[in-house]
């Protein structure tokens, strides 16, 4: 029986792998069901990560991921949990005045291309330092086109950190509080830039007759609250202004009420938190009508194309628009000093000392 | 539900249970791989399984008028095909074209022109190569009207089967079609067909995500972040990743249909072992380039009306193969670019160090292997950049010939020069160790599999990233 050989061999082949990849089972389930693993299936997985754990799978993983991980750069892999223990044994208590009001969905509709937040007593950063930018592929896209304009000035380093596909709610497949950590105490940024949620916003329901108990929705959003809330802390903690940059109109009708939805818990968290501000991108991606717009006329007149075919990312010129507002924003909080005006400076202040 | 995850794995299991289990009944098990092409393409997005089912009845129906209309002609004294043959071939391919354009090239057209109404399109993954698929059946149908299927099923099947329908490798009808009636499998070599997986894995998960991350997306991006040395190695990974992305795909798609007993044409044949651009081409996205070669190519006369025409056709054949891939004049430029590599091509065949020996020829050989696979890193800038500004950018770091910046890593080195190596010494690893396997026990060989396919997966970034050729 060969098609029985063949089958035989391709299921046990599939057993050995997920048997030795059990740890990453878990993530990967957690994405599946938002609200917790069905009883049945969770005490399959817990016999299943009892066993990888009793033949020192687990063990063997993590040192195998470890060692290699200088191989790996960024967020490939998840080196911080290489360094879990140091990284909690690290953290500074969390602040006390902070606590998260819960956002009111449909109160605060995203208006306006800016919004500028009662600012809040900052002394204004000094470059040199390093800016850091986390979050989902949003930010990867952002990172782009903020390197570029970033390197204009003086003194400003990027760093730029996106993981694909993640956010806050499934912290299994990727440990953003953990990561943040991590990137906090390796490069010890000045200024935080964050854009994730895309992958968030999916996990809200916003209807009234859908057919899952309200209460499992009302938990997975508190439960998303508190990890935005942990995260906010982290940057509280040390001082470093958290810069949330909210997510775009989106082209899919139920990912943009989504999505607006959680702007607003966002916005809602980021004014609770002391260091922490958010821009609002909703219109400056939008066209005329505040609709969802592929293309849009540029300052200059120039029509050009903002968003990629997947109506979720945006293009680089897209990414180009939300920068400008970032800046025109953040020379609030940051010394902004142009290369080129240094340099006249520097030449200007030369002069006097130069031997003519 | 994507390719590379355990959905998938669990979802093949299903599919290759049941079709061992139906093979001797041959409506059965054609309706079995029907259903599950169906499944896996509408997991993407159910309006893209309309579209593929009215292209593939659109082929169909065509096909079948054809063949009625040659029935007809000969019936009446076997006339050539009649001009009404071809205002179907025509129309259909207006609508097929019409639907590929409309998807793919709305977007640029809007932008170059700026005059149409703003539309988000969605483009279909896959659209390309079951597009193309059709009008290879279609075209084969007007020239050869024997070769008409006049099963919907068999037709439906051949423009979705799962394996391939997302990126190839581009199939012909009448290599695939007659398999899926045949008493025996046509895929007989199940250790080879294990040994493709494990290596499209290793391709794909390991090296193709690597390079990604760790070069090709900042260097395509920032590119003045680079040293010189640092940019130079970049683009040479790209040319390492896009061929591990593409051809680990095609490995793997090689491998599922092979595991059913399914024959899937070779996609790749050590493309970067080539001399010269013509061998280039004989090795790379082989079922594209063919496909290119025999419906478009040879239709415009080929090589057939003198030099100037052939230069031409060698041109306007490549230009629209560049443009295939994507909605970007850089894709077109990349096209152009192997265009005149390939019209230069012919002009020097047999002119150069033809007469050499010995060492000589081995020289000349190491010398037109450095030009060409310079030529193709070079020309892949275009391919890998959004834009033309970036390209430049891109060129102009690696001749700044400065070593500010970011410099080439070991691990990237080492994987970089590993796989152009082993193109480059025409080692070919993928036929070695099937023979290994094949001496081990069932039990040892599920193991082992196992055990690689796992590792191969811990070498992976945490995520794995779409494959680059999706989106053509």
């Amino acid at each position: 029986m060969k098609g029985g050989r063949i089958i035989a061999i391709y299921a046990a082949a599939l057993a050995v792998g997920v048997l030795l990849q059990f740890d990453r089972i878990e993530p990967w389930l957690a994405g599946k069901f938002a609200d917790g693993l069905p009883e049945g299936l969770a005490a399959v997985v817990n016999a299943g990560e009892s066993l990888h754990s009793a033949m020192g799978l687990t063990g063997l993983g993590l040192a195998l991921d470890c060692s290699t991980s200088g191989m790996f750069g960024g967020t490939y892999k998840k080196t911080y949990r290489c360094h879990e223990a140091a990284l909690v044994d690290a953290a500074p208590p969390a602040p006390s005045g902070l606590s998260l009001a819960s956002a009111t969905l449909d109160a605060q509709a995203d208006s306006g291309t800016m919004e500028q937040q009662a600012a809040k007593a900052q002394p204004k950063l000094v470059p040199p330092c390093n800016v850091l930018v986390v979050g989902d592929s949003l930010a990867i896209t952002l990172a782009v086109s903020l390197e570029k304009a970033l390197k204009e000035f003086d003194g400003l380093t990027m760093i730029p950190k996106g993981k694909i596909a993640s956010g806050l709610q499934n912290p299994h497949y990727y440990n953003w509080e953990q990561a943040l950590r991590q990137f906090m105490a390796e490069y010890d940024p000045k200024l935080v830039v964050v854009m994730m949620g895309a992958n968030d916003a999916k996990y809200l329901s916003l209807d009234p007759e859908a057919p899952e108990p309200a209460a499992a929705a009302d938990k997975r959003r508190a439960a998303y609250e508190a990890r935005l809330a942990k995260f906010l802390s982290i940057m509280d903690e040390r001082g470093v202004t958290s810069y949330w940059i909210g997510l775009p109109v989106m082209g899919d009708q139920d990912l943009s009420d989504k999505s607006r939805a959680l702007n607003a818990i966002v916005r809602t968290a980021c004014q609770g938190s002391s260091h922490g501000r958010f821009l609002s991108t909703w219109e400056l991606l939008a066209g005329p009508q505040g609709s969802y717009a592929q293309h849009i006329q540029d300052a200059a007149g120039h029509r050009v194309r903002v968003r990629e075919g997947d109506k979720v990312h945006f293009s680089t010129a897209g990414g180009d628009i939300i920068v400008k507002a970032f800046l025109r924003d953040v020379e609030e909080l940051i010394e902004l000093r142009p290369k080129g005006a240094k340099q006249v400076a520097q030449a200007a202040h030369a002069a006097p000392v130069s031997p003519q | 539900m994507q390719l590379l995850s355990l959905e998938f794995a669990a979802f093949f299991l299903i599919v290759l249970a049941l079709a061992w289990t139906l093979r001797p009944y041959s409506t059965a098990f054609r309706a079995l791989l029907l259903a599950a092409s169906y499944i896996f393409y509408a997991g993407f997005h159910a309006g893209f399984a309309l579209l593929l089912l009215g292209v593939s009845l659109a082929t169909w129906g065509t096909a079948l008028g054809l063949a009625r209309l040659a029935g007809l002609a000969t019936e009446t004294g076997g006339q050539p095909p009649s001009r009404k043959a071809k205002s179907l071939v025509a129309a259909y391919l207006a609508v097929v074209l019409g639907e590929l354009c409309f998807f793919k090239y709305y977007g640029l057209a809007s932008e170059l022109t700026g005059m149409l109404p703003e539309l988000a399109i969605v483009l279909p993954v896959g659209i390309s190569f079951f597009t193309f698929q059709g009008i290879g059946y279609v075209v084969d149908v007007y020239r050869r009207p024997g070769e008409v299927v006049r099963s919907p099923l068999d037709v439906l099947l051949f423009m979705a089967f799962f394996p391939t329908v997302l990126s190839g490798p581009i199939l012909r009808a009448r290599d695939f079609i007659p398999q899926l009636s045949a008493a025996a499998p046509s895929w007989t070599d199940t250790n080879q067909a294990f040994w493709l997986i494990i290596v499209g894995l290793f391709k794909k998960v390991a090296l193709s995500s690597y390079l990604s991350e760790h070069v090709t997306r900042q260097l395509f991006s920032a590119p003045d972040d680079f040293s010189s040395l640092g940019a130079l190695v970049g683009v040479m990974g790209y040319s390492a990743q896009i061929y591990c992305d593409f051809s680990g795909y095609s490995d793997l798609a090689q491998g599922l249909a092979g595991l059913m007993g399914l024959r899937v044409p070779d996609n790749f044949n050590q493309p970067y072992k080539a001399r010269n651009l013509r061998e280039f081409w004989q090795g790379w996205h082989i079922s594209l380039s063919t496909w290119l070669r025999d419906y478009l190519y040879i239709p415009l006369g080929g090589s057939r009306c003198g030099p100037v025409q052939r230069n031409l056709n060698l041109l306007l054949t490549m230009g629209l193969g560049g443009l295939w891939h994507g909605a970007s004049l850089t894709f077109l430029a990349w096209g152009a670019l192997h265009g005149v590599g390939l019209m230069v091509t012919h002009a020097l065949a047999g002119r150069v160090g033809a007469t050499l020996t010995g060492w000589q020829a081995r020289a000349r050989d190491a010398a037109f292997w450095a030009c060409t696979f310079g030529f193709v890193t070079l020309a892949w800038v275009f391919f890998a950049a959004p834009d033309f500004a970036t390209a430049a950018q891109v060129l102009a770091r690696i001749v700044s010939f400065d070593s500010d910046g970011t410099g080439p890593t070991v691990t990237l080195t080492v994987i970089t020069l590993g796989v152009i190596g082993f193109q480059a010494f025409r080692l070919d690893w993928l036929r070695v160790c099937p023979a290994g396997l094949s001496r081990l026990p069932a039990p040892a060989m599920a193991a082992a599999l196992g055990a690689l396919g796992a590792l191969i997966v811990r070498m992976g970034p945490d995520g794995v990233l779409p494959f680059i050729y999706f989106s053509f």
